[in-house]
């Protein structure tokens, strides 16, 4: 019955199928797991029906209605959603003066690729848990999540990540080059860094994801795409003796101009590594310094995709990059964080509404509990 | 599902499940997905049965790869970002094997834009399906099947070159 039935009028495409589908073909030594996936089936038997939870939470939602508008004034209610408004305004204002309005001083566009990484361990593909306890579980720590009501999504979606190891050798030859490249002759590189090992280490992480969020102050801020990512702080590890501070500082430099600076990020756990060992550097056009409650945060907005990163305005004259994604890198003792948006729609630089979402961001990293 | 049924469904789901979530893995090409969509296939399966029970496996087959092929759309828009792997803990690849994943990427989004039954029939094929078990699974008439897959591939084809031109895989 295999016979090679073929359409003769078109050309013999089958070989070329079979060689692309081999390329998708999953690895031999991968056995789907029959048991974890029957244990979540019956699992999920047992959890009652989405339109039954729907309904249960329509029903207590509109008791509180019925409960709750009555015994406040709608002038209040105005008033409060009038404020709330007010009020992002006025942030919006201070963090336009304050971060987005100030001249750039860290522009990370064309970043020498002064460093070349390779990975030791392979996190492998992320997992998909179905709460935070199960998180908590696989990875040892209880994901920390924006309390509720700051913003409206459905989700998130958690998966969980395994540990990672990103391993570069120092070529003090390249880290010249880059230097000279950036205008930074007068720096000496160590001639004992070269060939010196550096490992960055990072740990287990859990992963939130929300699709087109809307903050719920102001309901002016959008994102198709809101992900949070934490671990422990991740580890740097170097040979005895090796400055990483001194080292990391000569890196940025070739990015940042001043020492002052580099040396303000190089200090930041989270930062430092983020950009030493990160991909997609040639997406950043600006990373900032802002403060939220928890400490200093480091701001990175990047530009759309290359081909899209300049734009032409009504005077027909190029204008600066649009800035479509911004990510907060921060850290406490016991835990880094990466927050990043994807704005529904793209910011020019040193806009209102860049400002506006550089606000909201803020917000949400305030608000995780 | 109760009694038999139930019985019916669990050796449904012992048979086929790994079978199902290896070929959803040559759409996704993620692990946690290919199962999480199998698994939602058979739930589908569960909850809401076709009304013929012949051939409950062309059904998973073809609801399953739907399932997929609607993840690859959902992915384009988020491999905007690319996640958070792009600035911390990504890592890089060495260059062949950033190619294997880039060229994957290529003939999963040109898949992507056939039709699910072209799709079914070039990735069943792949699996090892004969042409009589094609027919079977998925209800075609067994004369036609060498044409639809000869159809279904020049569509691949012609999607793929319209889509990146000429490339390695050739």
């Amino acid at each position: 019955m295999d016979t090679p039935e073929r359409n003769e009028s078109s050309p013999d495409f089958g070989q070329w199928t079979e060689v692309c589908s081999a390329l998708l073909a999953p690895p031999a030594d991968w056995e789907p797991n029959l048991n974890a996936a029957r244990a979540r089936f019956k699992a999920r038997l047992h959890q009652p029906s989405r339109l039954r939870r729907f309904a249960l939470v329509g029903v207590t939602g509109a008791l509180l209605v019925c409960l709750l508008v009555p015994a406040i004034p709608q002038a209040r209610v105005f008033a409060q959603q009038v404020g709330s408004n007010n009020w992002y305004r006025v942030e919006r204002l201070w963090n336009w003066i304050t971060i987005v309005r100030t001249p750039l001083s860290f522009r990370l566009e064309g970043l020498p690729e002064a460093l070349r990484t390779h990975p030791r361990t392979e996190s492998g593909s992320p997992q998909f848990v179905s709460d935070v306890a199960e998180a908590a579980h696989r990875v040892g720590f209880i994901p920390r999540l924006p309390r509720s009501g700051i913003f409206s999504s459905s989700g998130p979606v958690l998966s969980v990540s395994g540990p990672l190891s990103i391993d570069t050798v120092v070529s003090t030859a390249d880290l010249e080059l880059a230097l000279r490249n950036a205008g930074v002759p007068d720096q000496d590189v160590p001639r004992e860094w070269d060939g010196a090992r550096i490992s960055l280490q990072i740990g287990a992480t859990v992963t939130a994801e929300w699709s087109d969020v809307r903050e719920e102050g102001s309901g002016q801020i959008e994102w198709s795409d809101l992900t949070l990512a934490q671990g422990l702080p991740p580890v740097v590890a170097v040979p005895p003796g090796f400055d990483l501070t001194a080292f990391t500082v000569l890196n940025l430099r070739t990015a940042l101009p001043g020492r002052e600076n580099a040396l303000r990020f190089a200090q930041r756990a989270t930062t430092a590594p983020a950009l030493l060992f990160g991909k997609g550097r040639q997406n950043i056009v600006a990373v900032r310094e802002v403060n939220l409650h928890k400490g200093p945060a480091t701001l990175i907005e990047e530009r759309r995709e290359p081909g899209f990163g300049a734009h032409t305005n009504w005077f027909g004259y190029s204008g600066g990059p649009t800035v479509e994604r911004i990510t907060l890198l921060w850290s406490v003792p016991d835990r880094a964080y990466v927050l990043r948006g994807v704005m529904s729609v793209p910011s020019e630089m040193v806009s209102l509404d860049l400002a506006g979402a550089v606000t909201n961001a803020i917000d949400l990293a305030n608000a995780i509990e | 599902m109760r009694g038999e049924a139930s019985s019916d469904f669990n050796t449904l789901f012992n048979t086929f499940y790994v079978r199902l979530a290896r070929l959803l893995y040559r759409i996704t090409g993620d692990f946690g997905r290919a199962e999480e969509m199998a698994s939602e296939a058979f739930w589908r399966l569960h909850c809401k049965p076709p009304s013929e029970n012949t051939n409950l496996e062309g059904w998973l087959y073809r609801t399953g790869l739907r399932l997929a092929l609607d993840q690859i759309k959902k992915d384009r828009r988020r491999a905007r970002y690319e996640g958070l792997g792009a600035l911390f803990g990504h890592t890089a690849s060495p260059e062949q094997e950033l190619e294997r994943i880039e060229e994957r990427t290529r003939v999963r989004r040109a898949l992507g834009a056939l039709k699910a039954d072209q799709v079914a029939v070039i990735l069943l094929r792949a699996e090892g399906l004969t042409y009589a078990e094609l027919a079977a699974q998925l209800h075609l008439n067994p004369a036609s099947v060498g044409t639809l897959l000869s159809r279904a591939e020049e569509a691949f084809r012609k999607e793929y070159v319209n889509r990146y031109g000429h490339s390695r895989t050739q």
